[in-house]
């Protein structure tokens, strides 16, 4: 596996673009203020014959350094292995499962060995989606991504296929073939604090009131002077779900609407479930990251891996703020020196809970690692 | 950019004032955001922890009210588990008692410590075992949430009692079940109750025999069983007092009662223990013969019967003698149902009494044909009645001395087709409307047309023209025929003696004083009274001295052969001689020719009827005759 990196920095790339055959993927991760129809063709002669595919994000990993309005590029070159790349259409977030059966009905099974998802990141239902892919996979087959970001604006967000921006889509690279090895892992490292809460109203990611009270009104206190900033001040307090006595996933907010008093969550808030504040802990949090690392590389079996996907929860780099490099620092100390790194700051990661579990599912607030060798 | 007072005193503290820090300007901008950061954040901190903590505090007095309510309940729930009336149990999944009240232990007997060493389960009966066992794992598995059943529960003496139980499923942590609460209720004499209902329900209060409806049923098990087995027979036997009424009306009805207890157990002794007795209703008892050996084999059974009427039954000391006719109705294929075999049995009942009393009759299909015949005349006379289709003819009857009409007989007829062709005759018609009880209506409907018609010719220059009314057993017996006569009276008042009820041999036969007293009834109505067809029946001489009898009627079939014929001459000539000793007056009927009257006018006879004068005539033909 080759790879090849580049950055580009207030319109300027680190290195001269020049045009490189035999490439088979370019993943590019682009903060939407550096958005522009040329950059795409510009990446398309620099790549010829290389699938062009990413997304829009809140923040940029190149390496172990942390940008915004940046663009980070990564080429791949594969000896032996294949990719094929699928994708559908969002018409209705009240579809997302049928879209993810959509996309593993549409990939070749035959060899497949792992499933990278780029999906649009606000109107969408990410555990629906999740579900619908799960449903359709062989049970070896793991699907790792995340859902495409707008900074801490949450206007519109876009991902790139086939060397096009586009929204309310879904994409899905497979890839093929013996020689590939890949890992994973993902951590959130938040605490939970306060009484355990009952979800009493909520429609799908629609939340409208915990222990019969409106949800909205409850961030606004706990935000104070924030709620202002809503809705990303929304991801200082993710919500971890609780059924049937044990924890679930971690949930934050992509949207609320004033008019209707109600939160939209990434994934699934079911009502019945019980649901418990969380708050950043710093030190947790990038320990987290570095058992997301720790995890991803435990998962390659006997391999060193070339290259890193990091994708992490915007919420953790509101969060960490200046910080936000030490997790991507701590990532990188994990994985050595040989570990290439990309990645971007998401609306919502898509990993199996635990290393030696298939189920994949939906998560906020988390480092998701995949980690490539060839 | 606006300095953080932290890094701003920091500066002037450690920096020379003068120095250029433009180089340092990135560099203390990120200083300056991190120190607003996580004052930023502090504050979060401590406002979440402010707030949590007030949720905390109001979640802890929420709890606090909640325990209280709790503990309120508890102790309501203690009290009420104690003081229930009735038997409670709380019983963990593995069926061990956890804590019974008293009235638990009263009910089973078993003390506390002992029910320590018992399953609940084992305390059942072990054929509701399995039924209450797969209820307890549908409780457990939370499939149901609440059953009641009833059961049999074993006490300690060992006696089974009728439980009603009642269980709900206690549920622990996270809803898990974890006990079940019993409630039993003793029903023991509920169900004694509705035991004893159940029997009432299907015997005979008076005499502890099966009823019909449990008859029905014994008996379409029977058929069924024929039906598989061609060689299995039995037969239905039907019982009709023949002189239960008169019992009935002379001594009481307790006497009556009395008789059919006495009755029920010489039955009972008479037949084996797979027969049984039933009593329909009234008078009328049933017997199915179980499994008899040949359909033949019925006769010699029901010989038997008729023996226990042999011996007189002891009734309040005195000793009364009863009879019954039998109807039997063998198996057969042919039966769909017990009603239709029931019905065959009646009718085989009804031929042996009309036979003549004490009779056993074996159905025949005979037997239903003439029955549906009769059926079919009832429904013709019903109809009639109702289109009011009756009419009345008259046939003069006349004195010989004075060769003139001095009366006439009433006669029932039919308008319209009713009885097409002459298709029934007019005995039979009476037959059935007697038995029926038709007949009181029609004869009411005579009587007063008759009388009606009386008073018309009466009022016409005949004032001692006599009407002659045919009265039948049945129109006697009825316990408001005298009164009906008075009012019919009253209405047609013809003049006295002029009405002439004409009465069978058989009425005299039926029972003596009861008729003696009633023609007495009668006759204080001032008419008179007319044995019809002299000579055909019993002709017991004694009765015409101990009635009220004013005319003797002696029968066509006696006047059919005379004078050629000696015997019918000699019993004419004794009847005329015989009416005129014993103060009546003779009336021969069928004169149809001058020898026969010849004949009777030799012998001093008083009157005749018959065609020589003239057949039975519509009321205005009659009129014409008379007046001319």
């Amino acid at each position: 596996m080759q790879i090849y990196q580049n950055q580009q920095l207030n319109q300027k790339w680190k290195q001269t673009l020049e045009p490189r055959s035999g490439y088979n993927l370019v993943m590019v991760f682009i903060a939407t203020s550096a958005i522009k129809p040329e950059v795409l063709i510009e990446l398309k002669k620099a790549f010829p014959g290389a699938f062009i595919a990413g997304c829009s994000t809140a923040g940029e990993i190149f390496g172990s350094t942390v940008s915004d309005n940046s663009i980070s590029i990564t080429a791949i070159k594969f000896e032996n292995s294949s990719i094929k790349t699928v994708s559908t259409d969002i018409t209705d977030p009240d579809k997302c499962f049928e879209a993810g059966v959509s996309i593993g009905r549409q990939l070749d099974h035959e060899n497949l060995r792992h499933v990278l998802v780029f999906s649009e990141g606000l109107h969408v239902n990410g555990s629906e989606l999740v579900m619908g892919i799960n449903n359709c996979l062989p049970e070896t087959v793991l699907a790792t991504g995340g859902l495409a970001a707008d900074g801490d604006t949450f206007n519109s967000t876009y991902i790139i296929w086939d060397a096009q921006f586009k929204q309310k889509t879904v994409g899905a690279i497979g890839f093929y073939g013996d020689s590939i090895k890949i890992g994973h892992g993902s951590i959130g490292g938040w605490d939970t604090f306060g009484p355990d809460r009952k979800i009493t109203r909520s429609t799908g990611n629609i939340l409208y009131e915990i222990d019969g009270q409106s949800a909205l009104q409850l961030y606004k206190k706990y935000l104070g002077p924030q709620a202002k900033n809503l809705p990303a001040s929304a991801l200082l307090f993710p919500l971890q779900l609780k059924t049937g006595g044990k924890s679930g996933p971690v949930r934050t907010v992509l949207g609320i609407d004033e008019k209707n008093q109600s939160m939209t969550f990434a994934g699934d808030m079911p009502e019945g479930a019980l649901a418990c504040l969380m708050k950043a802990n710093f030190d947790r949090l990038i320990d987290g990251a570095t058992e997301a690392a720790r995890g991803a590389n435990a998962t390659l079996i006997n391999s060193n891996p070339q290259l890193a996907v990091l994708i992490s929860c915007v919420g953790r780099k509101l969060v960490l703020k200046q910080r936000i490099e030490e997790e991507v620092e701590a990532v990188a100390e994990v994985l050595g020196n040989q570990t290439k790194l990309c990645g971007f700051y998401s609306y919502g990661e898509i990993s199996p809970m635990t290393a030696n579990n298939n189920h994949c599912e939906l998560h906020n607030q988390t480092m998701t690692i995949t980690t490539f060798s060839e | 950019m606006k300095m953080h007072r932290l890094l701003e005193r920091q500066l002037k503290k450690h920096i020379i004032p003068q120095t250029d820090s433009s180089a340092f300007e990135p560099f203390l901008e990120s200083i300056n955001q991190a120190y607003f950061q996580y004052e930023d954040d502090r504050l979060l901190l401590e406002q979440s922890l402010e707030l949590t903590s007030d949720e905390l505090l109001e979640k802890n007095s929420l709890l606090q009210g909640k325990l209280t309510e709790i503990e309120q309940m508890s102790s309501m729930f203690q009290l009420l588990f104690e003081k229930a009336p009735a038997g409670m149990a709380i019983v963990t999944q593995d069926d061990n008692f956890e804590i019974v009240n008293s009235a638990f232990t009263n009910l089973t007997g078993f003390t506390n410590s002992e029910l320590q060493h018992i399953k609940f389960k084992g305390l059942s009966n072990k054929n509701d075992l399995a039924s209450l066992s797969e209820l307890i794992d549908d409780l457990l598995i939370s499939k149901i949430e609440f059953f009641k059943c009833e059961i049999k529960f074993k006490q300690k003496s060992k006696k089974n009692i009728d439980i009603l139980l009642h269980a709900g499923l206690l549920k622990g942590k996270n809803d898990h079940p974890n006990r079940i609460i019993f409630q039993l209720v003793d029903i023991s004499k509920r169900k004694e109750a509705e035991e004893l209902l159940q029997y009432h329900a299907h015997h005979d209060f008076l005499t502890g025999l099966h009823n019909r409806k449990c008859f029905f049923q014994i008996l379409e098990s029977a058929m069924n069983k024929a039906r598989q087995d061609n060689n299995y027979h039995f037969a239905v036997l039907f019982f009709d007092l023949d002189r239960f009424k008169v019992i009935n009306d002379s001594m009481g009805h307790l006497a009556g009662d009395q008789l059919l207890k006495q009755l029920a157990d010489r039955m009972l002794d008479a037949v084996s223990s797979k027969d049984i007795v039933a009593r329909l209703g009234g008078d009328e008892f049933i017997i199915l013969l179980d499994n008899l050996p040949s359909p033949e084999y019925v006769i010699t059974r029901a010989s038997v019967f008729q023996l226990i009427f042999k011996e007189p039954f002891l009734i309040h000391g005195k000793e009364i003698y009863s009879d019954a006719s039998i109807g039997i109705a063998l198996s057969s294929p042919e039966y769909n149902t017990p009603e239709e075999m029931l019905r065959d049995a009646d009718i085989a009942m009804y031929r042996a009494k009309s036979e003549g009393k004490s009779r056993v009759s074996v159905f025949d299909k005979k037997m239903h044909s003439d029955a549906v015949v009769l059926l079919e005349i009832e429904t013709i006379l019903r109809k009639i009645i109702a289109c009011r289709d009756l009419d009345v003819f008259y046939q003069p009857i006349v004195s010989i001395k004075k060769n003139q009409i001095t009366g006439c007989e009433a006669l029932l007829r039919f308008k319209g087709e009713h009885f097409s062709s002459n298709q029934y005759n007019l005995e039979t018609i009476i037959e059935v409307a007697e038995q029926s009880g038709l007949i009181n209506y029609i004869g009411e409907y005579v009587l007063n047309e008759a009388t009606k018609f009386a008073c018309q010719i009466q009022n016409n220059g005949f004032p001692e023209f006599r009407i002659s009314v045919n009265v039948s057993p049945q129109q006697l017996n009825h316990k408001r025929f005298s009164s009906q006569v008075e009012q019919i009276l009253q209405k047609n008042p013809v003049s006295k003696d002029s009405l002439v009820l004409e009465l069978t041999e058989g009425i005299m036969m039926e029972s003596g004083i009861e008729t003696v007293s009633k023609l007495n009834e009668l006759k204080k109505l001032n008419l008179q009274l007319s044995i019809d067809d002299f000579g055909t029946g019993f002709s017991s001489l004694s009765y015409l001295q101990k009635f009220p009898i004013d005319f003797l009627k002696v029968d066509r079939s006696f006047l059919n052969g005379v004078p050629d014929d000696e015997g019918d001459a000699a019993i004419t000539s004794a009847v005329i001689t015989l009416g005129h000793i014993l103060g009546l007056k003779v009336v021969a009927e069928g004169i149809e020719n001058s020898v026969q009257l010849d004949f009777i006018r030799s012998l001093d006879c008083d009157y005749y009827q018959g065609y020589y004068k003239s057949r039975p005539l519509p009321a205005q033909d009659f009129l014409n005759l008379l007046n001319n």
